[in-house]
C-alpha cells in the first residue's frame, strides 16, 4: 500500500472522548495521525473520499477505524456495514468504541465483522493493543477482541 | 207322575225370585214360569201337562220347540186325548219351529223387538182369540240362544217376553237343560234367567212329590241339597266369570298390543291395543301369520322365538322392529310366553308387543343432546359445532332438512350450516326472517302446510319447488338478543305440537350458547392480545430507555471521572493535600455513578430479557466462578471452598452466573476488618429442587432486616463500612424468579450469613 506511516480515524462526536482519545494514543507513545470525523456520514464520505476528503494525500485511507456508535445521521453500524460493503476498504481493521456494555451491541458488532469491541473510556493499554491490528490482519473475525476496564465486569 | 200345579220350589234366597212379582203385578195371574230339566223326557212330560191342562180348560196352546221336543210334547197331547188338528185349525193350538223363528228375529246377533211383536206377538193374538182366551206358551228360542253361548241376546229375549206378557195376558214356560250349566258359565246370567221368571221348577230329581211324610222330607232335603250346590256351582261360575270378564276387559283396555298365536305363528287373537299399534283391525290379521307384522329383514329372528316357545321359554322385553299395516316400522319391546292347554301342553303363544318408538326417540334425543353439549364442552369451532346441532336437529324430530342462520354484520340472516337445501333455495329465502331484529321476545313460528298457508306467492313456489311441505322457524337468541334462526323442514305436511319442538328448543339454545361463548371468548382474547401489545410495547420502550441510558448517561459520568484522572495525573504536584483529596471524592464518585448504572441496567436487562432454561452443570458453573474470582482478586485473602460434587439444575446460564457472582461479592465483601473472609459452597436437595449454600463468616445481618434484603436500593450496612450499590441482591432475586427459584437468608446477624439460592434439579426434570 503506502509506504506512510498509518492513519487513525476516529469516527466520534462527543469533544470529551475525542480528547480521551488523544490522551491515551499520547500516553501509549503512538504518533501516527489521528483523523476525526464528527458523524457517520462524514465518516463515509471520508472513507470513500468524497467532497472534501477527495485529496487522498491531506485525508489517506486509515489503517485502523474506531467507530463510535451513537453518531448523528448514521450510526457506527451503519458505517461499519457499509465499509464492509466496498472491496478497496473491507481490509481495514474496525474497532467499536462504546459506551455500551450491552450484549446486543456486541452479539451486532461480531456479526457486522467490527475486529474489536471497546467500551469507553479509551486508556492506553486499549490502544497499545489495537494498534497491533494494523499489522495483524489476520485476526480471527468470529471472536473479535473485547477490550473493557474491569469496572464493567 | 208329576203334577202341574206343584207349588215351586224356592232354589235359594240369593236368587230374589219375588222381585219381579212385585213390579209386575200382571204376572201375578198369569206365569212366567222356568223349567230347569235333565233328560228330554221329563221336559215332554211337564210341557205337555201345562199345555194340556190350559186347552183342557178352553185355553190357547203355543208350542215354540225344536223339531223332537214338539214331536213329543203332540205325541203326549194326543195320548191325553186331545185333537190336535181340530185345536189347530180353532187357533186355540199352535205348533211353531223354534229355530225357524228364531233365524226370523234375529237381527245383528240380537233379538229385535219389532219382529219379536210380529211373529210372536201375533201368535199369542191369535191363540187369545182377541183376549177371550187365556193363553199358555212355551218357548224354547231363549234356551237355543243360551245353549249357543249367545248369553245376553237370550237375556234380551227373555226380557221381550216379559214386554210381551205386559200387553198381552199369557202364562210362559220356559226351559233349560240343566248340563247347559256344568263346567265354566255365567252365573250371574243363570241368576238374571231366574229373576226373569217369576217361579222357577227344578228338575226332575229333585221333585218333590206325594208319599209319606219321611218321603216328601227327603225329597226336600235332597232338592235344597241339590240348590245349594246349584247355588255354590253358580257362585264358583260368577267369580270365574268375573275374573274372565275382569281379564278380557284388561286386554282390551290395554296399551299395549296382545296377541295369541298358535304354534305355527298364526294369529288367533288380536286386542285393541294390537289394532292402535299396528293398524290391522282383528278381521283383517287374525288366520294371518305373524310374519305379516314382521319387517323381510327381520324375520329370521321368528323361528328362533317359535323355538323358545316350543321349550316352554319365554322372552322377556325383547327390543326390536315390527311393521305397521302401511307398512312404516315401529320400535317394540316383546314378551311372548308360552300358552298351555289343560293337560299343560304348548299351544300357543301369547305375545305382548310395547309400542317403544316414543322411548327410543327420547333415548336418541337424550344421546344426540349429550353428543352436542360435549361438542360445545370441547370448545370445537363453531362451524363443527352448527353441523353437530343440524345433525341432532335432524334425528330429534325425524326431519330431512334443517338449517342454521345468523345474522351478519350487516343485520341479514345468512346461512351458516345447512343439510339437503339447493343453492338456489337458499339465495332465495336468505335474508328473510319472521322476527325483527330488536323482538325481545320472537316465537316460533311453525307452518304445518306449506300450500294451504298464507304465504307471499314466490316464497310459496320456492318452497314448493324445492319440495318442502312444512317448516318451522325457531329463533336463536341469547339473554333477549335474537342471533339468528334455527329452520327445521319436512317433505310431507307435518301437524307441529309445542311438545315436540321441545328437543329442538334446547339445542337451539345450546347452540346460541357456544356462539356467545364463542364470540365473549374472541373478546376477551381481542382484549388479552391488546394488552400484551401494549405491554411488548412498552417494553420496548424501557428496552430503548435503558439502551440511551448504557449510551449517553454514562458520557458525562464518564467526562467527569476522566478529566478528574487528568489532572491528577498533570497537575497532581502542583496541588496541595486538601485538592488531591477533592479530586479523589470526584473519582470516586463518578466511579460509584457509573457503577449504579451498569447494576440498573443489568437488573432491568435481567427484568425483561427473554430466557430460556436448561440443565446446568451446578458444580462446573460454580468452580468457575470462583476460579475467576480468585485470579481477578489476586491481592484478597480469601478462602473459598466449594464442597463435595454440586448437584445439577435447570436455569438460565449468564442469570445463575450472576446471581452466584453477586452472592460470592457480598460473601467475601461483608467481613469485620481485618477477619480473614472464609466462604464455603454446597448443594442440597429439597423436594425436587437444588438448594445452593454460600455460608460465610461474616458479619451477618439481623433477622428483623432480612425482609428488605432483595429489594432494590435497600442496604442493611453503612455505606461508609461497605461499598455497593443495594442492588446486587435484588438482581439475584430477580435472576433466581425468572429462572423458577426462590433466594432466602439465615443469619442470626452475628455469626455469618448462609444464603442460598434454590433451583429445579436437573435430576428430576
Amino acid at each position: 500500500m503506502n509506504t506512510r506511516q498509518p492513519v487513525i480515524l476516529l469516527a466520534e462526536d462527543d469533544e470529551n472522548d475525542i480528547f480521551f482519545m488523544r490522551r491515551a494514543l499520547q500516553k501509549a507513545d503512538i504518533n501516527c495521525p489521528l483523523y476525526v470525523t464528527r458523524d457517520g456520514k462524514e465518516a463515509l464520505d471520508y472513507l470513500g473520499g468524497d467532497g472534501p476528503f477527495a485529496d487522498r494525500g491531506h485525508y489517506p485511507i486509515p489503517s485502523l477505524v474506531f467507530l463510535d456508535l451513537k453518531m448523528p445521521f448514521l450510526n457506527g453500524f451503519d458505517v461499519l456495514e457499509w465499509i464492509h460493503s466496498q472491496s478497496s476498504l473491507k481490509d481495514i481493521p474496525v474497532v467499536i468504541l462504546t459506551s455500551s456494555a450491552e450484549d446486543r451491541d456486541r452479539k451486532k458488532a461480531a456479526q457486522l465483522g467490527a475486529k474489536a469491541y471497546c467500551v469507553k473510556p479509551p486508556t492506553h493499554e486499549m490502544v497499545r493493543e489495537m494498534m497491533r491490528l494494523t499489522n495483524d490482519k489476520n485476526v480471527d473475525v468470529s471472536a473479535p477482541h473485547c477490550y473493557c476496564p474491569p469496572s464493567t465486569q | 207322575m208329576k203334577k202341574l200345579d206343584l207349588p215351586p220350589v224356592p232354589v235359594g234366597k240369593n236368587l230374589q225370585l219375588s222381585n219381579e212379582g212385585r213390579d209386575q203385578p200382571l204376572i201375578t195371574r198369569f206365569k212366567h214360569l222356568v223349567q230347569f230339566y235333565e233328560s228330554d223326557e221329563f221336559l215332554a212330560d211337564r210341557v205337555s201337562e201345562f199345555i194340556a191342562a190350559g186347552l183342557e180348560a178352553g185355553e190357547g196352546g203355543i208350542v215354540i220347540a225344536t223339531p223332537g221336543h214338539r214331536e213329543a210334547v203332540e205325541k203326549r197331547l194326543s195320548e191325553k186325548g186331545l185333537n190336535l188338528t181340530a185345536l189347530t185349525a180353532t187357533n186355540e193350538y199352535f205348533s211353531v219351529d223354534a229355530s225357524d223363528i228364531l233365524s226370523q228375529l234375529m237381527a245383528n246377533d240380537s233379538p229385535d223387538e219389532t219382529l219379536f211383536h210380529h211373529l210372536v206377538g201375533g201368535l199369542v193374538t191369535k191363540a187369545a182369540n182377541g183376549g177371550r182366551r187365556r193363553v199358555r206358551a212355551f218357548g224354547e228360542m231363549v234356551s237355543m240362544l243360551w245353549a249357543e253361548g249367545k248369553r245376553a241376546a237370550a237375556i234380551q229375549l227373555e226380557g221381550l217376553w216379559n214386554g210381551l206378557r205386559r200387553s198381552q195376558a199369557f202364562s210362559l214356560l220356559c226351559a233349560y237343560p240343566m248340563n247347559g250349566f256344568s263346567g265354566a258359565r255365567n252365573g250371574e246370567a243363570f241368576r238374571e234367567i231366574c229373576r226373569a221368571h217369576s217361579e222357577v221348577l227344578s228338575t226332575e230329581n229333585s221333585t218333590v212329590s206325594g208319599g209319606n211324610e219321611e218321603e216328601r222330607f227327603r225329597a226336600i232335603a235332597l232338592l235344597e241339597q241339590k240348590a245349594k250346590s246349584l247355588e255354590s256351582e253358580i257362585a264358583k261360575n260368577s267369580l270365574i266369570a268375573d275374573r274372565g270378564r275382569l281379564l278380557a276387559a284388561i286386554v282390551e283396555c290395554s296399551d299395549d298390543a296382545i296377541i295369541s298365536k298358535d304354534l305355527n305363528g298364526i294369529i288367533t287373537s288380536w286386542n285393541n291395543g294390537a289394532e292402535r299399534i299396528f293398524g290391522y283391525k282383528a278381521h283383517e290379521i287374525v288366520g294371518h301369520s305373524v310374519l305379516e307384522l314382521i319387517p323381510p329383514e327381520r324375520r329370521h329372528e321368528e323361528p328362533g322365538i317359535l323355538a323358545r316357545l316350543r321349550n316352554g321359554l319365554r322372552i322377556d322385553h325383547y327390543e326390536t322392529v315390527r311393521r305397521r299395516k302401511n307398512g312404516s316400522h315401529v320400535d317394540v319391546s316383546l314378551t311372548v310366553s308360552p300358552v298351555l292347554d289343560e293337560t299343560g301342553k304348548i299351544v300357543g303363544a301369547s305375545k305382548i308387543a310395547r309400542d317403544i318408538t316414543e322411548h327410543k326417540r327420547a333415548e336418541l334425543q337424550q344421546q344426540v343432546l349429550y353428543e352436542l353439549t360435549s361438542s360445545i364442552n370441547r370448545a370445537v369451532a363453531l362451524p363443527e359445532i352448527y353441523e353437530t346441532a343440524i345433525e341432532a336437529i335432524c334425528r330429534c324430530q325425524a326431519a330431512q332438512r334443517a338449517a342454521i342462520l345468523l345474522f351478519d354484520a350487516e343485520g341479514v340472516m345468512r346461512f351458516k350450516a345447512w343439510r339437503n337445501l339447493s343453492d338456489e333455495y337458499r339465495r332465495t329465502v336468505e335474508g328473510h326472517s319472521p322476527w325483527k331484529r330488536d323482538d325481545p321476545a320472537p316465537q316460533p313460528v311453525c307452518i304445518d302446510d306449506v300450500l294451504h298457508a298464507s304465504l307471499e306467492d314466490h316464497l310459496k313456489t320456492v318452497i314448493d319447488r324445492e319440495g318442502i311441505r312444512a317448516l318451522a322457524f325457531l329463533p336463536l337468541s341469547y339473554e333477549g338478543r335474537l342471533l339468528g334462526k334455527f329452520m327445521i323442514y319436512y317433505n310431507e305436511p307435518h301437524h307441529f305440537v309445542p311438545e315436540e319442538l321441545r328437543p329442538a328448543q334446547t339445542i337451539v339454545n345450546q347452540v346460541a350458547f357456544a356462539i356467545e361463548r364463542r364470540r365473549t371468548g374472541e373478546n376477551l382474547e381481542r382484549m388479552v392480545n391488546e394488552r400484551t401489545a401494549s405491554l411488548r410495547e412498552a417494553i420496548a420502550q424501557m428496552e430503548e430507555f435503558s439502551y440511551s441510558v448504557s449510551h449517553d448517561l454514562r458520557a458525562p459520568v464518564r467526562a467527569m471521572q476522566c478529566y478528574a484522572e487528568v489532572l491528577m495525573e498533570d497537575y497532581g504536584a502542583q496541588l496541595d493535600e486538601h485538592a488531591k483529596k477533592y479530586l479523589e471524592r470526584i473519582i470516586q464518585g463518578g466511579t460509584r455513578m457509573d457503577r449504579l448504572i451498569q447494576d440498573i441496567l443489568t437488573y432491568s436487562r435481567l427484568s425483561r430479557r427473554e430466557i430460556q432454561l436448561h440443565p446446568i452443570s451446578l458444580d462446573k458453573l460454580t468452580r468457575e466462578i470462583v476460579r475467576q474470582y480468585l485470579d481477578l482478586s489476586a491481592s484478597s485473602r480469601a478462602q473459598i471452598s466449594v464442597e463435595g460434587q454440586l448437584f445439577g439444575v435447570i436455569g438460565h446460564e449468564p442469570s445463575l452466573s450472576q446471581a452466584i457472582s453477586n452472592l460470592l461479592n457480598n460473601a467475601v465483601k461483608f467481613v469485620t476488618p481485618g477477619t480473614t473472609p472464609n466462604v464455603r459452597l454446597s448443594t442440597e436437595r429439597r423436594n425436587g429442587d437444588v438448594r445452593l449454600w454460600i455460608e460465610d463468616n461474616g458479619i451477618g445481618i439481623k433477622p428483623e432486616y432480612q425482609h428488605r434484603l432483595f429489594s432494590v436500593f435497600e442496604r442493611v450496612h453503612p455505606e461508609k463500612n461497605y461499598e455497593g450499590t443495594g442492588i446486587g441482591l435484588a438482581i439475584v432475586r430477580k435472576a433466581a424468579e425468572r429462572m423458577g427459584g426462590k433466594v432466602g437468608v439465615e443469619s442470626d446477624g452475628v455469626n455469618g450469613s448462609r444464603f442460598w439460592i434454590q433451583l429445579p434439579s436437573a435430576e428430576t426434570a
